[in-house]
Parts: C-alpha cells; structure tokens; sequence
C-alpha cells in the first residue's frame, strides 16, 4: 500500500519537476533571447511622438505674387475612447459634415482615441461644430494648400497633397524647402495616451519652408495664356503651349499651356491635363529647327545668306523624297531666300550633304538637343536625338528640316534664346530666388554660358530670321514698333509607319525686338483644325499678341521702323574698324564722320531697320572732355539731333512718344568724358 | 500548548518557504499597488498586510492542531463549503461577470477558495476509510465528492477554481490507487468532450482567452492584450530585472491586474530572470517539502491530505505563472502567498498549517527517542 504511494508520488513529482522547467525554458526564452525586442516594444509603446506640422512655403512670382499658399482650414477629429454615445453623436453630427449617420457612428465606435472626421471643414461651419459642444469632438485648424490664382501656371507650379507635401511641379522640385522640417514632440505616455507628466519628453521646434519666387511674371503669364486658350479655342487645336523666356538671363517669364487645370481641384483633372508638356514631353519640330541648323553651317563657312542655292521640286535621299512646299521648287535662290520661304530640299541637302554629320551634331548638341537642359523641375525629358553613330543620311536629311528628331518645347526656347545672347547657350530656369531668414537670396546658377556660335553668326541668324518676318512666311508676327526676329513651323505629327496626312503641330519660334532680344518665346499649337494649318497664319499672329503686350507692359523702348529687314546694331564706343566690318558683314554702306578710331554715335541709331546697302554715317568725333548741353524740354527728336550734333550718346527713360526731357543725368554743364552717355527722362505732355 | 516536542518537530523549511513568499508577495503588491500612488500607502497592502499577520496566526494555530481532529470534521467542512456555494450562487456579488463572493460585514468571503481545501479534506477523508481496488460505487462517490463542488464554481463561473478541482482530485485519485486505465479513460473521455464545452458551455470571453492562448496575435488590444503585455513586461526584465519599484509596464498601468493574475510579470519585470530563479526555487522547495511530508506521513489521511494540499499549491503556482508567460490560457488563479487576496491567503495559511500539523506527526524517532 505505501509502496503504491511511494512509487505515485514519484510520478506526481517528477510530472511538477517536468511543469517547472518548462516554465523555466519559458523565461529563459522570453528574458533572456527575446529580451532586448520585447524592452523595445515596452518602450515604443509608451512613447508617443507628435510631429509638429511646419508651415509650408509660399510660391511666388518673380515680383512677389503669391501663387500658392497655405491657410488654415478646419479640420475635425475625433476621439472615440471618450465618446460616451457615439449613436446621438454621429446624428448631431452627420448633417454638419454632410456625412451619413450609419457612416459616421461605425468611425466613432472604431478603436483607438484618434480619427480624421475631415480634413476639410468649410470655414463657417466651425463654430457650428463648437456650438454643439461635444464629446470627444474636436475641431483643429490645419494648413491647406490654397492657389489663388487658380489655373494661372498651374502646370508649373504643380500641387500639394493633403498633408501639405509636393506631388507635382515646382511644389514637389522644391519640396525640401518648402516643406520645411517638422519638429518632434516625443512624450511618455500611459495607455489612455496621456503624457506622464515626470516622464521622458524632448521637443524639437520645426523649421518653416522657405518662400519660393519664381522667374515667371504673373502678368506676363497671364497673357501668355488668355492668348494661347484663344488660339487654342479659335483654331479647334487639341492643345497649345506659349513658352517664353528672357534670352540674357535664361529665366523663364510665362509658361502658359491650354487646357489647363484648377489646382484647388485637382484631382477633377485627368493627368494629361496636369502634365507640363513644355518641359516633359517631346515633339518633332519642323521648320523652326532649320534655325540651328543654319547657325551651325554659318558658323563652320559652309554656307553665308548670300550664298546661292538651288532648290528642286524634290529632292531624294536614299529612299527619301523631300518636297519643298512650292511643288515646282524655288530654283535658284539665296540661302537667306532658302529660310525665309523654308525650302526643305535646301535644308535636306545641308545636313545630309554639305556639312559634315560630326561637325553638325556638335553642334546641335551644343544647342542642347537631345539632353535635359538643367532646368529645376521634375521630370524634364531629353527629347530623342539619336547618337550619331545611327544615324543615316536619310536621318540627317529629315533632321535638316526638323524631322526625325524630337525636342522639349523648352529646349527649342533655350536654343533660340542661345542666339538670341549672342551664341552664349544659358541653363533655364524657373526658381529665381527664395526667401531665407527674412532675406531674398538668389538662387545659385550655373550660368556662365557656353558659347555654341559665335556674336557674329549669331547677328547673322537674327538678321535672318528678321528677314523671314520682313519677307518670308512670318509676317503675321510683325509688332509695330517692336521689330520680330522669327521662323515659323508646320509639321505632321508622327504616326505608327509614317507621318499623320492631317495631324499638325504648327508653331512659331521668335525674339523681340531683334536689335536687342528682351524676348524669345515659341508658340506651338497642336493639331489644329482650321483651312490653312500653317505656323505663319496660326502661331505666328499668336506671337505677336503676346510679344506686344508683354513688350509694353514691360515698358520696352519703342522701335522706329522703316520696313527695312537689317537692324542698325549699336556700334556707340566700339572700335571704328570694328564698327566698319561689322557693318559691312550685314551688308551695309559707312561714311565716316571725324577722325577718332571710336565711334561716339550713329545715324540711323541703333535698331532702326533699313534696306540692304543703305548708308550708315558713324560719327568718330575727337573729343575733348566738355560740358553736357542741356536736354530739358526737348522732344525725343529735338534731343536726338542735338545729341547727334554733339556727338554724344543718350540714354533714354520714361515715356518717350510725345513726351518731352524732364530730367537729365549728368546735369548740363558738368563735364562729359569720352563714350560717355547722357540718360533722359521723358515725361508725357 | 508551545511544548518543545513541537518545537523541535516544527518543519522548519516548510514555514521559512513560506514566509519568505509572503515576504516577496508583499513586497510586489506594495510595489503593484503603492510604489507609484501618490497618497502614500494603497489600501490593498494595508489589507494585505493586516491578513498576513492574521494567516500567521492562523497557520500556528492549525499547525498545533492534529489533523487528525479535522478529519473528523472533514463531512461538515464539505458539506459547510457547499452550501457556502449554493449561497453564493443564489445571492452572491458580482465581479467581472462572475459571481464570486457573499459579503459578510466588512469582508467579502469567496466560497470557492474554502471548497478547494474542503474538497481535498474530504477526498482524503474517504479515500483513507477505503483501500484499492475500489468497486464502481465508490469510484462513482469519489467522483461526485468533486464533481458537486466543480460544478457550482463552474457556474459562477469560475473555471480556474474548477481546473483545480480537476487536477487536484486527478492527483488523489491516483495516490489513492486508481487504476490507471480508469484514469486514462477519463483524460480521453473529457478531451472528446471538450469541443461540444467549448461550444456551447463556455461564455465568449472565455473562448477569447483561449483563443489568445492559440494565437498570441489576437486581437492584441482586447482579448489578447492582457497577456500581450504581461509577455512585454517578463521580457523587459531582462536578466537582470529593472530593479524593484522600477516596472514600467506595471507603474505606467501598461499591464492590467498587475497585483493579483499577472503579479508574476511584475516580479520578472522588476527582478528579472535571475529574481524569477528565486521565486521558484522558493516554490519548488516548498512543493518538494509538500512531497516529502506526504511520503513519511504517519496514515494514510495524512499522506493523501499532504498530497492534496502540496497539488493544490502546485496547480495554483503552475496555471498562474503558466498564464503570465502564455504557457497556458489565463484564468485568473491568484499565486500562492504572493498575489493580493485575503480569501486565498488565508485558506493557503490554513493549507501550509495542516501540512505542518502532518509533518510534526509524522513517523521519525525525534530527539526524546519517542515514537510516534
């Protein structure tokens, strides 16, 4: 009997021995191997970390417009572990929120003690929220993203998301900065979520986002798109881009594309419609492209405007037929005569023939094509440009005229601007400064410029392309007073095995005015429906528009215009000789007056257009030091003469039609050195 | 009555075991209940405190007693403990959605905490009248000795106290000399009967708790997240333990109950792996005493009485922690000397009292060369 005890009791035991250790493993396993995960999860689970919301930057124009900005919206959440009757609460509060009860009680009853109710309560509704005075109901103010101009630029300064952070655009290209960095609040905190008042807590402020100004004018731009949407709308187009920029500084001034889209309401739009097509998509040029391809024959000797070149009905390049548009051809003509009526076969046979493949994709490239030109924004493409190695004759002969070779709108504008600054190719930009510490800094750029052509060719291209305005097919852009420089484009669209039969883009690439560029902008109009798809009829008038009134409202000094198709360079304080070539090169006549090797002034004065082979009289004036005469009370012509006279050099200010001198700097009397200049300022009468 | 045969028969161990658990027990519900109040001492540890001396007391007194007396009594304790759970079925207090307690003055007296120890009685009781074989009549009266008890504190219900009964009378019956394949057949009949209880007799959060047994994951921030956080406090203890008053888990009130069924995650939490060590040796020393006294009893009462006792407290020792470190589901059984409770304290001092009454009887030649 004892011994069935004993030997039970044994078993008893070693069944408890057994429970023990398996307790004791269990220990081990969680104390010891899994200690250090499990002390984390101890820890993370009491610390609550709130970020505090900086306050994102505002997005500006280049004169302090603002563009994009953040306001305090309400927003309401809730806490559902205190909410005592969820039921009664979701009814008071459903119609306020426009929400649905049954919607509304199945968020309150969720678990936790935090949920968006919305992120976006009409401002009036707060204090109806608060006169209900619930429980567990709170209403907060958070940023939102605000546009007040609504589709001005938008595809340019793209979109914030609802947290505040870029999606699109300039708003995503500079989220860093704008968006500031948020400052952490880190408390211990017990399982209610209440911060332990003796426990761990470190807060760190955060840093606003920096205001951003953009180099886009709100008012230029703002014409740029009235004049594109009317374009766009008048010519039946699937759509239409007017990109401009400032050739000597590579800021880009408007950036206007139609249809465009409400970024208060973005999500409404599809995301073609969002999409800057200016700066990320591509398209095959055209004729407007035969621009740089004459620069760069010009500049290697292959060819000069005078040169004289024939150009067939068609012309064939491997399997290729090239037509010019006449269908009888121009026969024999100048090679300046060859742009202004866009002969293809001429450019076809330039680039496939004349120049040599290596030289004219140096230069090409030298104009950017084929690769992003550096400017700040997102998702800028390269456009197609293959290397060189694939490329045949038939590719160069197509590329010759603008086919076969697909480019950004924006390159096109870099391109031209290019020559527009006297060869000197700049990086576009789009950002111009931003606002640090209360301070405007200047956004850093690397714009020394690489020469691609040389001043004189370049001067030799706009000479050129003002004579397509003056004579060739870009008429219809002619701005009185503000001479165009310009080379229209017509092009099918490519399609699957060959080029669209109706399918167009046409455009128009020009700068004004020519003597000194303040302006280059391409206008590209795509797929348009009309009788006559031409750039000449429907881009170029587009040009004009916004050229003129952007020319005025910049205040722009009027041109005096003969109907000439060279433009008087500025040659006051060069070097007589220097003067006298460069004269000559455009094709015009010198007469000396005086003995000095400088020349102190000029008649006709600069940006005068005048026919070839007209005089122009350089005043090479010994000069001694001498008092100033007086201007004041001059009209601009009565100034002009007795400058001429004088042999001195003016400046002018203000409003110089009608108006008479008010003020002169230096005052008369004071003494004038050599190449000095006089500014006047004019008033209206 | 102190004579020095009683002194120098005392089992020392068992009583040294003993307090020092009270000691730690105190200790943990001082630093579960007041290390981290503000107005100085709670009230649970002054409660706590008062019953300990109280249980001191008691445990002398039934140490000096002869168990042998309580067995005559061992009927009218049963039968007094049922009818304590027939009143509390009828008329008790509610806690947790149980019914548990029959307040009587100022105290609240938990019915079922006296059944554990009267059910061991009585089972000792008759198995002690009985020797093996037994025949089908007095397996089926042994069987309801546990079963009347088991079924009301099921009711309440209260399935640790059950789990107890179950493991308790298990361990009496085969010390009494079951056979095992009657032992076996049972196991098999209640494993195949423990579906249709899980579906249809068990209430919902019982099934989660289960549920949260299977599957640590569930549902971590309701059924599951008692024992979430009583597995993060065991294992940010580390080797080494965060030091006493230090648990955050437990000051912070990350980890719920802490000073009564998961004051175990507190003590690892607090003295770590090493202090955990401690703990159970302190337990398994007294549950191999526990064995040992059932082993040189001098009658066959007091092994089975011994047996029953030293089960008793294992059971409560081994579901307890097993339910602070997820080896078994929680069921909300205090640990012996240590979790907050008056009831079960006192019922455990009674235990350790008639334990040492045994072991001071039992058969040894003592210094005065008396047998006994």
């Amino acid at each position: 009997m004892k011994e069935l005890i004993r030997m039970r009791l044994g078993l008893i035991f070693f069944f408890m021995l057994f429970l023990f250790l398996l307790v004791v493993l269990r220990l081990l396993q969680f104390q010891v191997v899994e200690a250090k995960e499990l002390s984390d999860r101890a820890l993370s689970q009491r610390l609550r970390i709130d970020t505090i919301t900086p306050e994102r930057g505002d997005i500006l124009d280049r004169n302090g417009k603002i563009l994009a900005e953040s306001i305090p919206t309400p927003a309401v959440y809730a806490d559902p572990s205190i909410i005592k009757n969820p039921q009664k609460t979701a009814e008071a509060l459903a119609p306020v929120l426009d929400m649905n009860v049954e919607e509304l009680y199945s968020i309150l009853t969720k678990p936790g003690n935090f949920v968006w109710l919305t992120r976006n309560l009409p401002i009036g509704k707060r204090s109806e929220i608060d006169s209900l005075n619930l429980r567990g109901i709170r209403v907060v103010s958070l940023p939102r993203r605000y546009y007040p101009e609504g589709t001005l630029a938008a595809s340019t300064i793209g979109i914030a998301g609802i947290d505040n952070q870029g999606l699109e655009g300039i708003e995503v290209t500079y989220e860093r900065f704008l968006s500031g960095e948020p400052g952490l609040n880190t408390v211990e905190k017990d399982p209610a979520g209440r911060a332990i008042p003796v426990g761990f807590n470190s807060k760190s402020l955060p840093q606003d986002g920096v205001d951003l100004y953009l180099t886009i004018d709100a008012v230029i731009q703002h014409i740029a798109e009235r004049e594109i949407e009317k374009a766009v709308t008048g010519s039946n187009a699937k759509q239409g881009i007017l990109l401009a920029m400032d050739p000597k500084t590579g800021e880009i001034l408007a950036l206007a594309e139609y249809p465009t889209f409400d970024p208060n309401n973005f999500a409404s739009y599809p995301l073609s419609v969002r999409k800057n097509w200016s700066i990320t998509e591509s398209f095959e040029p055209g004729s407007t492209f035969k621009v740089f391809v004459a620069a760069a024959a010009i500049e290697e000797g292959a060819i000069n405007p005078s040169t004289e070149v024939y150009d067939p009905p068609t012309y064939q390049v491997g399997d290729r037929v090239i037509r010019c548009s006449s269908i009888w051809g121009h026969g024999h003509e100048t090679f300046l005569e060859a742009l202004e009526r866009s002969c293809n076969p001429v450019f076809a046979k330039l680039a496939a023939e004349t120049m040599n493949d290596d030289t004219l994709y140096k230069y090409l490239r030298g104009f950017g094509f084929g690769e992003k030109t550096g400017v700040d924004f997102i998702g800028e493409a390269s456009g197609i440009f293959a290397s060189k190695k694939s490329l045949s004759k038939v590719s160069w002969a197509n590329i010759g005229f603008g086919q076969g070779i697909a480019v950004t709108p924006l390159q096109l504008v870099v391109a031209m601007s290019a020559i527009a600054n006297d060869g000197y190719l700049l990086e576009p930009s789009l950002v111009k400064s931003y606002k640090e510490n209360g301070r405007i800094v200047n956004r850093a750029l690397n714009n020394n410029g690489k020469q691609v052509i040389s001043e004189s060719t370049a001067n030799t291209i706009k000479m050129m392309m003002r004579s397509v305005i003056v004579n060739g097919s870009g008429k219809r852009a002619e701005i009185a007073g503000f001479p165009v420089g310009g080379k229209t484009g017509t092009a099918q669209i490519p399609e699957v095995g060959g080029y669209s039969e109706d399918k167009m883009v046409v455009s128009f690439l020009g700068f004004a005015p020519v003597d000194d560029p303040q302006i280059v902008a391409l206008v590209a109009i795509f797929e348009p429906d009309t009788d006559y798809n031409l750039g000449g009829v429907i881009a170029a008038p587009v040009f004009k528009e916004f050229t003129k009134a952007t020319l005025q409202y910049t205040g722009a000094r009027t041109r005096v215009q003969d109907g000439g198709s060279i433009a008087v360079p500025d040659l006051s304080g060069k070097a007589r000789d220097a003067a006298i070539k460069e004269l000559t090169k455009l094709g015009l006549r010198v007469n000396i007056k005086g003995e000095s090797t400088k020349v102190s002034s000029q008649e006709p004065l600069p940006g005068f257009f005048v026919e070839p082979n007209t005089t122009v009289t350089l005043f090479c004036a010994l000069q001694e030091p001498r008092e100033t005469p007086r201007f004041i009370g001059l009209s601009l012509a009565e100034a002009n003469s007795l400058a001429l006279s004088f042999g001195i050099h003016i400046r002018t200010k203000g409003t110089t039609t009608n108006g008479i001198v008010a003020s002169q700097k230096p005052a008369a009397g004071q003494m004038l050195g050599d190449g000095d200049s006089v500014e006047l300022t004019f008033i209206s009468q | 009555m102190l004579t020095d045969r009683y002194i120098h028969n005392m089992n020392w161990k068992v009583l040294l075991a003993t307090v020092l658990l009270i000691a730690v027990g105190l200790l943990f519900v001082y630093s579960a209940t007041c290390a981290s109040a503000i107005d100085g001492l709670g009230s649970e540890f002054k409660r706590q405190l008062v019953f300990v001396a109280v249980g001191l007391v008691v445990l002398v007194v039934v140490a000096l007693m002869d168990y042998r007396d309580v067995g005559r009594f061992a009927w009218l304790i049963y039968a007094l403990a049922i009818g304590l759970l027939l009143v509390v079925s009828i008329f008790g207090g509610e806690a947790k959605g149980a019914q548990r307690w029959i307040y009587i003055g100022g105290f609240s007296v938990q019915p079922s905490e006296i059944a554990k120890l009267a059910v061991i009685i009585a089972l000792a009781k008759f198995f002690s009248e009985r020797k093996p074989p037994f025949n089908w009549k007095e397996i089926v009266q042994a069987i309801l000795i546990v079963a009347i008890p088991t079924v009301l504190v099921m009711k309440q219900p209260d399935i640790g106290t059950g789990i107890v009964f179950v493991i308790v009378s298990y361990g009496l019956f085969f010390l009494a000399g079951f056979k095992i394949k009657h032992l076996v057949l049972s196991v098999v009949l209640a494993a195949a009967s423990s579906p249709p209880v899980y579906l249809f007799l068990l209430k919902d959060y019982q099934k989660n708790r289960i549920k949260v047994f299977l599957d640590p994951n569930f549902d971590v921030y309701g059924a599951g997240y008692n024992v979430r956080q009583s597995k993060i406090a065991v294992g940010s203890g580390r080797l080494w333990g965060k030091g006493l008053f230090n648990s955050t888990q437990s000051q912070l009130n990350w980890l719920p109950e802490h000073h009564t069924d998961y004051i175990f995650a507190v003590i690892a939490e607090e003295i770590g792996f090493i202090g955990c060590m401690g703990v159970l040796a302190l337990y398994f020393f007294l549950i191999y005493q526990g064995i040992k006294i059932t082993l040189n009893a001098v009658d066959r009462f007091g092994a089975l009485l011994a047996g029953g006792i030293t089960l008793f407290i294992f059971s409560h020792v081994i579901i307890n922690i097993g339910g602070a470190i997820g080896l078994m589901p929680s069921t909300g059984l205090p640990l012996p000397f240590v979790s907050y409770g008056v009831n079960n304290l006192l019922v455990n001092m009674v235990a350790i009292g008639l334990l040492l009454s045994i072991s001071m009887r039992q058969k040894k030649i003592n210094f005065y060369g008396i047998k006994d």
